[in-house]
């Protein structure tokens, strides 16, 4: 393991998920490097958006051992009668969230916040700035995705791209080690995706380590370093795109059909 | 007016007496608004222990929720008055023990409104305000509850509304308020009509008001999210 947590910022060890009865995410283990970009392909219910919440705890894994810039994280015990008794736990993964930025497919900006409260909210509960310096992160952090004029909007004004720009500036504002992007881009109109994609792609050029689930095949082709396929909660191929290109495995081919025809 | 009514209405026996009716009144409308708020500040913890995964919490908030919307509020109000000081566990002035039964029935409605605007805001905010790290408190409080009160204003005002015509029960305990000053006027003065009319009257009156209120914070809480 000393090997691994110098090169390696993420490590899921064995990471499982269950629904009830239901094994959303078979038994995983997957090295991320810093500065690594990692993109998560699959068909729709293979677990892909499931082993990106368990990450950082969104959707806490059922067993396995999360390692995240060399500290282990466990899942969380159950106190189901006096749930005071997780609270150390809790706010031990609450740190951990920090540190983690996340992008939804669905935004979930604040709709009660302006713009610039959206993005300075994080920064004034999480990382203990002022309320002066918060705005003006989050004003710096909103010029870099291109929506400073809207920093006094509230988000029903926006369209959904302009939307998933201020969640990104939103994850982006406490410098985290690691985003997750989680089908950033398949709720918008597709003029729309375009724009994403390119801030996302800017991000990994600047160095940001980051999975991203995605059904944009070009983009993973172009700015994954590493290409994960995803089916029945398993990883069933992973390499880099130039492997892609060719893959082994008779589902992989299946589902790369499937979409590049459909 | 008195072409149309088949009977004589005298205005003059209300006029004469608006003073004390609309003292009444505002006694009616304080006794309300103070079971109301008591309502509204036991309402929210109520919901939150019945929402509690522990059983520790949730089942003794069901319970109470149960009662508190289950028992007739004369009943309450009885219990509160005499039953407790006949058994002498506790006396309290007409007032207090309106306030009181107002406040503990209303706490039960208060609890199934919060509850149900705190299911009503959707889970990606949860979530959202977890990946920016925040305790599951502030997310609770900056994020989940200006949302959820929003919701919630409708609702409650209906439970206000509820309160304040439930406050007219008070006048069996003696509490001198509008509908016991109404009672005692028609009595004396042989006007029953009249003043039983003018009671409700008044209540329309106070609803409306809080009808307008209500409309009111529920814009101001709405910022950004007009539908």
């Amino acid at each position: 393991m000393s090997a691994t947590t110098t090169s390696s910022l993420l490590e899921l060890q064995q990471v499982t998920k269950q629904f009830g009865a239901t094994t959303v995410l078979q038994p995983t283990d997957l090295q991320v490097r810093r500065g690594e970009v990692v993109c998560v392909i699959g068909p729709s219910g293979s677990g892909k958006s499931t082993l990106l919440r368990c990450v950082n705890f969104i959707a806490p894994p059922s067993t396995g051992t999360i390692v995240f810039d060399g500290a282990e994280y466990k899942p969380p015990t159950d106190h189901r009668w006096i749930p005071a008794l997780g609270m150390a736990e809790e706010k031990r993964l609450t740190r951990l969230r920090a540190e983690i930025g996340m992008v939804f497919q669905q935004f979930n900006v604040f709709p009660h916040l302006t713009v610039r409260e959206n993005v300075a909210l994080g920064c004034r509960k999480t990382c203990g700035m002022s309320r002066r310096e918060a705005a003006d992160r989050a004003l710096a952090e909103l010029t870099k995705v291109g929506m400073a004029e809207k920093a006094d909007a509230y988000p029903e004004r926006l369209s959904g791209g302009q939307k998933q720009r201020v969640a990104i500036a939103r994850a982006l504002a406490l410098d985290p080690k690691l985003m997750l992007f989680d089908e950033a881009t398949s709720a918008l109109d597709p003029e729309l995706v375009n724009g994403i994609l390119a801030i996302m792609r800017e991000l990994a050029d600047e160095g940001m380590t980051m999975m991203v689930v995605t059904h944009e095949m070009r983009f993973a082709m172009e700015v994954a370093d590493r290409v994960i396929f995803m089916d029945r909660g398993c990883i069933v191929e992973e390499g880099t795109p130039e492997q892609f290109k060719t893959p082994r495995h008779e589902r992989t081919q299946t589902f790369l059909r499937s979409i590049n025809h459909g | 007016m008195s072409a149309v009514l088949p009977f004589a209405f005298d205005y003059s026996v209300v006029s004469d007496h608006s003073g004390e009716l609309l003292r009444g009144l505002l006694l009616t409308v304080e006794v309300a608004a103070c079971g109301f708020a008591l309502a509204a500040v036991l309402g929210l913890p109520l919901a939150l222990a019945g929402r509690s995964r522990t059983p520790l919490l949730r089942v003794p908030a069901t319970m109470w929720i149960a009662l508190a919307r289950g028992v007739p509020l004369l009943i309450v109000i009885f219990w509160l008055y005499y039953a407790a000081a006949q058994e002498g566990l506790f006396s309290l002035t007409a007032f207090v023990a309106g306030m009181l039964s107002l406040g503990l029935t209303g706490s039960g409605y208060m609890a199934e409104i919060y509850r149900s605007a705190l299911s009503a805001v959707p889970t990606g905010q949860f979530e959202s305000a977890a990946a920016i790290g925040l305790s599951r408190a502030q997310a609770f409080r900056v994020v989940i509850l200006p949302q959820a009160l929003r919701t919630a204003i409708p609702p409650a005002m209906n439970t206000f509304v509820m309160l304040l015509k439930g406050a007219t029960l008070l006048s069996v305990i003696g509490l001198a308020d509008m509908f016991y000053t109404a009672k005692l006027v028609a009595v004396n003065e042989f006007k029953p009509f009249e003043l039983y009319t003018a009671a409700a009257v008044l209540v329309i009156a106070v609803t409306l008001v809080a009808a307008l209120a209500s409309g009111f914070a529920e814009r101001r809480l709405s910022k950004g999210v007009r539908r």
